[in-house]
């Protein structure tokens, strides 16, 4: 274990645990609430904040932050009021958050060193201070969901029921996108913000092929998610490739193969309820 | 017809002169009707015909264009707490990871206690609802597992628990066999006891038998407050597959599915 002798090292494990939680949680939400395009949406629309934070040389980070919050709430308003071609009105944000980005970087004279890290992250370099942010945005999302669970899984599951019992679902559903935006935000830290969407998913859809109540979902997340970023780091540390890219591609793995083991745990369940039958 | 055995009923749902319906489409067309208290209603329409979208007025998710809704003599918005919606029980996604006894525990949703834990009391009523429509012993299976008629159970029993004065049922037994649509029905004349019930359906055979009264909605509604289907509401309102006759409903009845089609169909969801 001569890497943990590094801080960089040391930081990166850190973060790895620190988004985990975020993704883990945040991720099942996603899941069954398929928001997973709109998710998607919000990672490249945080890329006009980047650009825009280059161009008014302010912290980027900042700047992704408010665009992703921005275009969670805008895409959510959509999706709920043009019910008709709101995923087309969402890959269109998703296009102009994006191009936004690229020209005001073309716009930004200089050398942009640090800017690749913003498409494909740099765990290696996630500084100390970084660290605390997440842990209190951590803090925060499992604040939200410990205290409303019942709430937003009364909401996620029938929506209109909902409605019904006078609870404030368009509330909640505003939540649930700020919450999504600042969990991207973070992981894009991570994986870099192409890279999100597969993060805040494939943790979540693995434990929802094994698990059936939303809560264990989120552990079991959270559990996977740590998994897949310890070691992706380790082996890209041992092998010297991106980091972010090693993650996904093992998560990517474990997904598929996931997906083949529960095809042949349910093969197996069918057989014995056949031999009992008979 | 607001008394039974003497006793005057207290009005619950009120509508008068609604009309409603999406964009320029008129779906609802000046719908009056009033469910007083013990009712037992059943409204048979063609699809299209509107049965969905009155629930969704009722429910307050849809505000009406003009005339006037009340529940308990509150605006739906506010007085659909005293309605147990249960919703068709196909309409479900069946991956979502959730359990009999968390769906049923929706009921006790409310707006004045947010964020709260159950109280021992509540986990009771939760018990209680699942006792009294049969799935106790399911309450820790994931829904995705049940059958049509055992989630229709389920989504009876989520209503059961918030207390409702009226039960809204929508098209309760399309997805299940006719055994168990008929203890399906044994449950709802238990439940009308002291439960008032309104339930829209296109299966009007089974449902003949059991309501008390009856009434035909296809943008207009032809509702008298009795159970008779009078030739004259079908010729008006109607042209909907019945076959009331076999039943036991006194007037003869001519099923015709196709005369429906020169009404323009009408989505929504």
């Amino acid at each position: 274990m001569e890497m943990l002798q590094y801080e960089f090292m040391r930081n990166a494990l850190m973060a790895g645990l620190l988004v985990s939680i975020a993704c883990g949680v945040i991720g099942a939400l996603v899941v069954v609430n398929r928001v997973v395009f709109i998710s998607a949406g919000i990672a490249h629309a945080a890329y006009g904040g980047v650009g825009l934070g280059y161009f008014l040389n302010f912290n980027p980070f900042l700047g992704a932050l408010v665009f992703s919050v921005g275009s969670a709430l805008g895409m959510g308003v959509v999706q709920r009021r043009a019910r008709q071609r709101s995923d087309t009105l969402i890959g269109v944000l998703w296009a102009v958050g994006m191009s936004l980005g690229i020209l005001l970087v073309d716009m930004t004279d200089g050398y942009k060193a640090d800017l690749m890290s913003y498409l494909f992250g740099s765990i290696l370099t996630v500084p100390r201070q970084d660290l605390w942010i997440m842990l209190a945005l951590d803090i925060v999302i499992l604040l939200v969901v410990v205290v409303a669970y019942r709430e937003l899984l009364g909401m996620s599951f029938d929506e209109t029921f909902a409605s019904v019992r006078n609870i404030p679902v368009e509330t909640l559903h505003k939540i649930v996108l700020t919450l999504i935006a600042v969990t991207v935000v973070m992981l894009m830290r991570v994986v870099g913000l192409i890279l999100v969407i597969a993060l805040l998913t494939i943790p979540a859809a693995i434990a929802s092929l094994f698990l059936n109540d939303l809560s264990r979902i989120m552990v079991g997340a959270v559990a996977i998610g740590l998994l897949f970023l310890t070691s992706g780091l380790i082996v890209s540390y041992q092998f010297n490739l991106t980091s972010g890219a090693t993650i996904i591609l093992l998560a990517g793995c474990g997904y598929f193969l996931a997906f083949a083991a529960k095809e042949l745990l349910d093969r197996h369940l069918r057989g014995r309820t056949r031999d009992s039958d008979l | 017809m607001n008394e039974v055995d003497g006793n005057e009923r207290r009005p619950l749902i009120r509508l008068e002169e609604v009309s409603t319906g999406y964009g320029a489409q008129k779906v609802l067309d000046r719908v009056s009707m009033t469910v007083y208290e013990r009712d037992f209603i059943g409204l048979i329409g063609p699809n299209g015909g509107g049965k969905t979208t009155l629930l969704r007025v009722l429910l307050g998710l849809l505000p009406p264009w003009s005339g006037r809704v009340t529940i308990l003599d509150e605006p739906p918005a506010l007085g659909r707490r005293w309605l147990g919606y249960v919703p068709q029980s196909v309409e479900m996604d069946q991956d979502f990871p959730i359990r009999v006894k968390d769906v049923v525990r929706m009921g006790l949703l409310h707006p004045h206690r947010l964020f709260r834990r159950l109280s021992e009391q509540e986990h009771q009523r939760v018990l209680q609802a699942l006792e009294a429509v049969d799935m106790l012993e399911l309450a820790r299976t994931p829904m995705g597992r049940l059958s049509g008629g055992q989630r229709q159970r389920v989504y009876i029993a989520r209503a059961l628990v918030s207390e409702p004065r009226v039960l809204l049922l929508d098209e309760p037994t399309s997805s299940v066999d006719p055994q168990v649509s008929t203890r399906l029905y044994n449950l709802f004349s238990e439940l009308n006891q002291r439960i008032a019930i309104l339930m829209i359906s296109h299966d009007v055979g089974t449902m003949a038998r059991h309501v008390r009264t009856i009434g035909c909605l296809n943008r207009t509604l032809h509702y008298h407050g009795t159970k008779e289907v009078t030739p004259e509401m079908l010729e008006q309102a109607y042209h909907c597959p019945v076959d009331l006759i076999a039943h036991g409903v006194p007037h003869r009845v001519l099923a015709d599915h196709d005369k429906g089609s020169d009404h323009a169909e009408h989505h929504h969801h």
